[in-house]
């Protein structure tokens, strides 16, 4: 009877040992690792940063939480705090992905009709200059302000390079840097046709 | 017999059971580092942040890789059945991932604000260069070419300026290592002229010596002009009786080389007609392109130093309309109208008219 009780209690822990036992997540925060370096991929650092951090973080967390269970005893181990956090973070990967994306798409979209404004300036610029009056008194002014297209045209070319090489957003600012110098030029070269026209 | 029988049977498991919590107990009190696990990862996401993979990537692969060997060890002693064992080989490894990420920032960021102020020194010192040079051209006869490259400089500083503002950093250094090229340009171009402007001063220095010899012999009146000072004098008798200002070619810098170059021709020159209605109020045409234009002329054409479809030009006057404060005109002489109707009185047919780079010793 004896025996049977010690056999019982003795299998009744182990059966709780068991039965406590979880397994670390570790497939699961590998799959939200793979989608954090997706969304790395996907530009979200630049396009979606305030979403890559989140995930990073959430990922992070996680990581302490899987460590701070692989050091309890094995029965008293839970993962389930960490699958949540490792489930949040892929969620949020995922998201900056899709938005990322979306981002890039607009600034493309920005960058593109930027281009195009550029170009259009430039050309009224040049047709300007073509306009203008030449002869005496106005030459220098017209060969210098030649030089002033050539360089606006020299610098879209430039960010242009960006644009086809898919650096949108760092393509945007040059874009409307360059579109300010080409505006500046236009009004300089403007105001000098209509002096020359004047005289 | 019995109660010891059950005391024996009873003591196994409980034994089993103490030295089974005791051993529970111990596992449980050993904690892996996670304190300093969050500060190491919380580091090196900061890292990220201030760009250190760019900016300190040695140090940022570095701190990353001592972290992932923490991360490992944590595992291995978490892994591990002893409960005595320690974390202190992973308590190292964070520290260290700590301080290196923490120096790959700091790195990063210093390296950051070095190029940003390196490239803020190089547009600041283009910006002074582009106001040392416009004294310069503003001090000097113009030249078109330089003035082309003076405005292209212009462009690249402000475009190096403005992207400098947005953080674009290395877009900002191409654009003032643009400047610093067209500076240097500029600066050769300038130099060469100067060698070249040499051979026109002495030049001229023979020219007037002759003209006023002329003068002096024939009694006649001959017009001199100084590019340099802008200056036209009316020589009689071998003497200046009258200076006035002049206005020249918008690329007075150079003697003149080809039709539509802007440059007003250097050398010995007569009137040829005097014409009382001109567009430019008055003029006085010159015997542009004289014997020593036409053979400079051949010459450059048959060195390659103009165009094989290049024209001498002529037309060059002396004309009315001056007084504009600048060189404007297309390589002709420009004075003002009360300077012309008085010109036109002095300098008949035949008169010598002299243009040359600079009179010395006046």
């Amino acid at each position: 009877m004896i025996k049977r009780v010690s056999s019982v209690l003795v299998a009744l822990v182990v059966v709780g040992f068991a039965a406590g036992c979880s397994e670390s997540p570790v497939v699961e925060f590998e799959a939200s690792r793979a989608a954090i370096e997706d969304a790395r991929v996907a530009e979200a650092e630049q396009y979606a940063p305030e979403l890559f951090k989140e995930a990073s973080d959430s990922l992070n967390a996680a990581s302490v939480e899987m460590q701070r269970q692989d050091g309890r005893f094995a029965t008293f181990r839970s993962y389930g705090q960490a699958e949540s956090m490792i489930l949040a973070a892929r969620q949020i990967a995922e998201k900056a992905v899709v938005e990322a994306g979306a981002e890039r798409e607009l600034v493309r979209l920005a960058d593109s009709t930027l281009i195009v404004e550029i170009e259009t300036l430039i050309a009224d610029t040049k047709q300007a200059l073509a306009a203008a009056p030449k002869g005496k008194g106005s030459r220098l002014d017209l060969k210098v302000m030649q030089t002033d297209i050539d360089a606006a045209a020299t610098a879209l070319t430039a960010a242009t390079e960006g644009y086809n090489a898919g650096s949108y957003l760092t393509t945007n600012e040059m874009l409307q840097t360059v579109k300010g110098q080409v505006t500046k030029v236009k009004s300089d070269i403007d105001a000098a046709v209509t002096r020359l026209t004047k005289k | 017999m019995t109660h010891r029988k059950l005391i024996l049977t009873l003591s196994v498991p409980i034994v089993f059971i103490v030295l089974l919590g005791g051993f529970i107990v111990a596992y449980e009190m050993r904690q892996p580092p996670l304190d300093r696990l969050q500060q190491a990862l919380d580091s090196v996401e900061s890292a990220r942040t201030a760009r250190a993979e760019q900016w300190a990537g040695d140090d940022m692969q570095k701190a990353r890789r001592h972290l992932g060997a923490a991360q490992q060890a944590i595992r291995d002693v978490s892994s591990g059945w002893w409960p005595f064992e320690s974390y202190h080989i992973a308590d190292s490894l964070l520290t260290e991932s700590i301080r290196l990420s923490q120096l790959a920032a700091a790195r990063a960021r210093e390296r950051l604000a070095t190029t940003r102020d390196g490239i803020s020194s190089d547009v600041i010192a283009s910006r002074d260069s582009l106001g040392i040079w416009r004294s310069v051209l503003d001090s000097d006869l113009p030249r078109a070419e330089d003035e082309s490259l003076h405005r292209a400089a212009s462009f690249s500083v402000q475009m190096a300026e403005a992207l400098l503002e947005k953080g674009q950093h290395e877009a900002a250094r191409e654009y003032a290592d643009s400047a610093r090229v067209l500076f240097q340009t500029l600066e050769d171009k300038y130099h060469q002229h100067a060698a070249s402007s040499r051979q026109w001063v002495r030049k001229s220095q023979e020219w007037i010596s002759r003209t006023l010899d002329e003068s002096r012999t024939s009694g006649k009146t001959a017009l001199i002009v100084d590019k340099t000072k802008h200056r036209l004098f009316v020589v009689t008798g071998g003497r200046i009786v009258d200076s006035t200002d002049c206005e020249l070619g918008f690329n007075s810098g150079h003697q003149k080389r080809i039709s539509g170059d802007g440059a007003t021709p250097e050398g010995m020159y007569r009137v040829t007609r005097v014409n009382g209605r001109s567009k430019y109020y008055r003029a006085l045409l010159l015997n542009y392109p004289n014997e020593d234009d036409r053979k400079r002329f051949k010459y450059n054409l048959e060195a390659g130093v103009i165009r094989a479809d290049s024209k001498m030009g002529s037309l060059i006057e002396i004309h009315g309309h001056g007084g504009q404060g600048r060189d404007w005109t297309d390589g002709c002489v420009a004075v003002s109208d009360r300077t012309m109707d008085m010109l036109v009185k002095v300098a008949p047919e035949g008169t010598a008219v002299t243009v040359v780079r600079a009179w010395e010793n006046r």
